[in-house]
């Protein structure tokens, strides 16, 4: 129990800033999608 | 640009190195293994309290300058912070679960604080998201965002206000909670790593919100998550 409690709040640590980089990521490619547009 | 890059390798590294510190320490005295959630806790605690000062200033910047590059960058760091806190809000009921025997408790003044400033930032970030004329939301959100950090030192300084469930502060003006020199030195080195990546995300996000608001891109600071509330009779 101790090891999957550990564990899981390094997964979540890295996962919410690992999805958070794919959000920065999506929104650049639709700005520079928008700006190829004009 | 090159900032950002340079920033983001020093961030990674620094994360990396946390990380493997994080396995290396001896285990708590008390707290047996679980002594090592602390390097995910009060890492993204400190985080969401430095976005959430961010956000103070930025707020603070455009009411005195009305530049749109303070709204920015107080709206990403709130992004940011929200994001933080909910990472700290959940390394704490996992911690909670496994050391109390309990993930939460709302008559935990250090919980239900937290829950407040977590839940008072994500309607900042909805009142954005819903309001399309850009300088009035500029200055409803700065004042949100002046008020709203009263529950920053409301939730620091509640585990001294209100003995309750969830201990003092690991790293206090006195001393530390923490005997080995050893956990201290890794939180410590996740606590530097975790604010590099916080500069990455606020400088990376601000400078998408710098885009004109009427390209619809980028500009909705709220975040793809928060959906814009349906007026009823308004034309959209």
């Amino acid at each position: 129990m101790s090891e999957t409690a550990v564990w899981l709040s390094f997964v979540a640590a890295y996962g919410f800033m690992a999805a958070y980089v794919v959000t920065l990521v999506r929104r650049d490619r639709r700005l520079k999608a928008h700006r190829s547009e004009d | 640009m090159k900032t950002r890059y340079v920033l983001s390798l020093l961030a990674l590294a620094a994360l990396g190195y946390g990380l493997y510190l994080s396995g290396q320490h001896p285990p708590d005295a008390v707290q047996g293994e679980y002594v090592r959630i602390i390097n995910v806790h009060v890492p993204a605690s400190w985080v969401a309290f430095l976005a959430f000062g961010g956000t103070l200033l930025g707020s603070l910047g455009w009411l005195a300058t009305r530049r749109r590059r303070f709204d920015a960058f107080a709206a990403a760091s709130a992004e940011v912070g929200v994001l933080f806190t909910a990472l700290s809000l959940l390394s704490g009921m996992i911690w909670g679960q496994v050391t109390w025997g309990i993930a939460w408790d709302w008559g935990d003044a250090r919980m239900a604080s937290t829950a407040l400033m977590f839940f008072i930032y994500l309607g900042y970030m909805g009142l954005r998201r819903g309001m399309p004329d850009e300088t009035e939301r500029a200055k409803r959100s700065a004042v949100i965002g002046v008020l709203g950090f009263l529950t920053v030192p409301l939730s620091y300084f509640s585990v001294n206000l209100f003995r309750s469930l969830h201990q003092t502060q690991s790293v206090r003006p006195d001393g530390w909670q923490i005997e080995s020199g050893e956990i201290v030195t890794s939180m410590l080195i996740n606590v530097a790593a975790y604010t590099l990546v916080y500069l990455v995300f606020v400088t990376w996000r601000t400078s998408q919100g710098m885009v004109p608001a009427d390209t619809g891109v980028g500009s909705d600071l709220a975040g793809d998550a928060v959906v814009a509330p349906s007026l009823g009779g308004r034309d959209e």
